[in-house]
This record gives C-alpha cells, structure tokens and sequence, in this order.
C-alpha cells in the first residue's frame, strides 16, 4: 500500500471519527449543564424567596415602612407635657420608660408622642382601634399621624391602589415619602 | 428535512453537513428500523448504538465521496449498509454469521468496495487523537473534512498555508507513529485494500 493511499484511508477515518466525536457528544457540555443547573438554582432561589416574601407579606413591608418612619423630635415648649421632662429618655429610646410616665396624660404632646411610642412597639391594634378618636388640633401633629396610619396600612399589606388613594391624603413631606414607600412594592 | 436535502446537505462540507448528519442520525424513520434489525440478529443495545453511529458515518462518507446516487429509496441503502457493518462487525467480533447477512445480495457493489471497519484500529484511533494537542486535533478535524490549506490558515489564524501544511504532516505523523507502536497499522490497512 502506497504512502497516498494510506494517507486517504486514514484521513477517512480520522473525518469519521472526529464525526462520531461529535454526534455522540452530549447536547450539552459540562461547563453548560453546569450554567443551568446554576441558573435553575438561582430562579429556584428567587421563586422561593418570593413566596416567602408573598407568604408574609409584612416583614418585608415592615422593613420599608421602618426605612420611612422617623420618630418625631420633641423640644421643650410651653405645652406643659410631662413628656418635655423625658427628652434624654427619648433620644436614649427608652420607650417603655417614657410611655409609662405620660401613658394616663391628656396633653396632645403628650398623646402624640404616646402613639408614636405605640407605632413603634408595634401596637397597631391599639392605634387602630383608637383611629376615629385621635383628632389634633395641631395641624402638625395630625398629618404625622395621618402618615402613621397610612404605614400601618402599608405594613398591613393593604393594596397599592388603595394606598395610593390614601396617600393622596397626605401631606408634604409624608405624601413624598409615601410614593417612593408606593415605588418599593409591587403591585 | 427530505431526503434529497440530507443527500445534498451531506455532500457540502459546511455546517450544513453536520446538520444533516445529526438529523439523519436522530431520525426515528431510519433509525428505528435499522436498530430493530441488529437487535433481530442478538446485538446488544450498547451494541446496536455504536453500530447506528457508524452506518451513519458512513454513509455520510460515501455520499461526501461520490459513491452513493440517490434513487429514492435511502432506508434501503441503509438497510444494505447495515447489513454489510453488521456482517463485519459479527466476523471481528468472531461471532456467529446468519445466512441471511452473508448470502444477502448487496445491490450497492459501492458499499462492498469502500466498506472499511476495524473496531481494533477505530478504538486505537479514537485513543490517540484525543492525546493530540488542541491545535493538532484541530488541524486534523479540518483537513479531513476537506478544507484546503489556506481555509485551515485563515481559520485557525496560522501564519502561513505552509505553516499548516507542516503542522498538519507533523501532527498526522505523530498520530501514526503512535497507533504504530501499538498496533500492525500496515497489516491493518492491508484489509482495507480491495
């Protein structure tokens, strides 16, 4: 057998066996099974974290709502609220302490500051169900806590479209802080 | 895709040819009737499989090469084929051959004359080509499915066709030396000659 005929048989088979190499090759290679399995995973873990989001809905608002809510700053005045005599307390956030001392009083300082203690120990069922009476004549004090209600409701996992007719209630700065709350969530 | 299109596919050296080939060789219409008749004469599944992968390359070699006219009836051919690779693959194996294979006419004389199957050299080769270096094997690929010199250069950005042409004859010659030192390479090829 000649060198050239040799060469021609081998070169068949080499052609063939490069083709075998090819149709017996999985679909896909390692490296790219390796990129889907870490792709499934990744939606896996979004899918779950998202039901567990969905599941309970409140942390996750909760936190936004924490994010947004700021305790208001109380300043000695001529309103004679005992909670004046506890700013040190207040800015220790000794909450517990402060609400005790001005729990029983009638002074709208005072009742402002108590359901402000109230919102952020998470006693929302007490607030709510105090809803129809809490009235202020200070305009300040009311929009503040028409903004607390608007995140109790937020946090509730009420829906965007009710929150946004609520939000239209409020007013400047919280009416801001309830759309970009709004932006955070889905609808 | 018809089997007209699988001819012709088959018969370019583009991708178009590997389509074709992976369609034919996972088609059902082919596929099914040729694997039932290997397993009628006791092949093993695994068997059966590694014999489907050849008769397809083969066949797509033998359309590459001009050996095969299209006359409408290609699972004939390939019930043909099969019989043929069937038959050597019993006599290497030194199995029993059926009557029915051997005294089978082979109206293709084409297959009878350009069948060649050694599992022995196929293996060696297979071995030996996956030790090659990533650039040799490349080379090699392209040069056995007839790309010129100069398309392996612009594809494999080579400095020159005679830089390919010199990569390709020490590659070539590694490979052979290697599957020489294992095996009677020439008293092989010599069952290769008809």
């Amino acid at each position: 057998m000649n060198n050239e005929r040799k060469e021609e048989i081998i070169k068949i088979l080499i052609n063939e066996e490069f083709k075998r190499k090819k149709l017996l090759k999985p679909k896909y290679s390692t490296l790219t099974l390796i990129k889907i399995i870490a792709v499934a995973a990744s939606i896996l873990l979004i899918v779950g974290m998202f039901i567990l989001g969905n599941g309970s809905a409140t942390p996750s608002r909760k936190k936004l709502a924490a994010s947004a809510y700021e305790f208001p700053q109380v300043l000695k005045s001529r309103s004679n609220a005992k909670v004046e005599k506890y700013i040190a307390e207040l800015s220790h956030k000794e909450y517990d302490l402060v609400l005790e001392k001005i729990y029983h009083s009638k002074n709208p300082k005072d009742l402002f500051i108590k359901y402000n203690i109230l919102y952020l120990k998470d006693s929302l069922n007490i607030l709510q169900a105090k809803s129809n009476e809490i009235q202020f004549d200070n305009i300040q004090f009311q929009n503040q806590i028409e903004w607390i209600y608007f995140l109790i409701s937020f946090r509730q996992g009420e829906n965007k479209t009710a929150l946004v007719q609520k939000s239209t209630l409020l007013t400047e700065p919280y009416f801001s802080k309830s759309i970009e709350l709004l932006n955070k969530i889905a609808d | 895709m018809s089997e007209t299109e699988i001819i012709q596919k088959l018969k370019s050296n583009t991708m178009d040819h590997d389509s074709a080939l992976s369609h034919l060789y996972e088609s059902k219409a082919y596929q099914t009737p040729i694997k039932n008749l290997l397993k009628s004469k006791g092949i093993s599944n695994t068997d059966t499989d590694t014999l489907w992968t050849d008769i397809v390359i083969r066949f797509s070699t033998l359309v590459r090469n001009g050996k095969y006219t299209h006359q409408d009836n290609l699972l004939g051919f390939l019930f043909n084929l099969s019989r043929y690779i069937l038959l050597n693959f019993l006599r290497q194996k030194g199995k029993h051959v059926f009557n029915d294979i051997e005294d089978h006419e082979f109206v293709e004389e084409k297959i009878h004359h350009y069948e060649i199957y050694n599992t022995e050299l196929k293996a060696m080769l297979s071995m030996q080509l996956s030790l090659l270096g990533q650039t040799c094997k490349q080379i090699l690929e392209l040069w056995s499915n007839a790309y010129s010199m100069r398309e392996i250069k612009e594809k494999l950005n080579i400095a020159s066709e005679s830089a390919v042409r010199k990569r390709k004859h020490i590659c070539l010659k590694k490979l052979l030396h290697n599957i020489e030192s294992k095996t009677d390479l020439k008293e092989i090829l010599k069952s290769y000659e008809r």
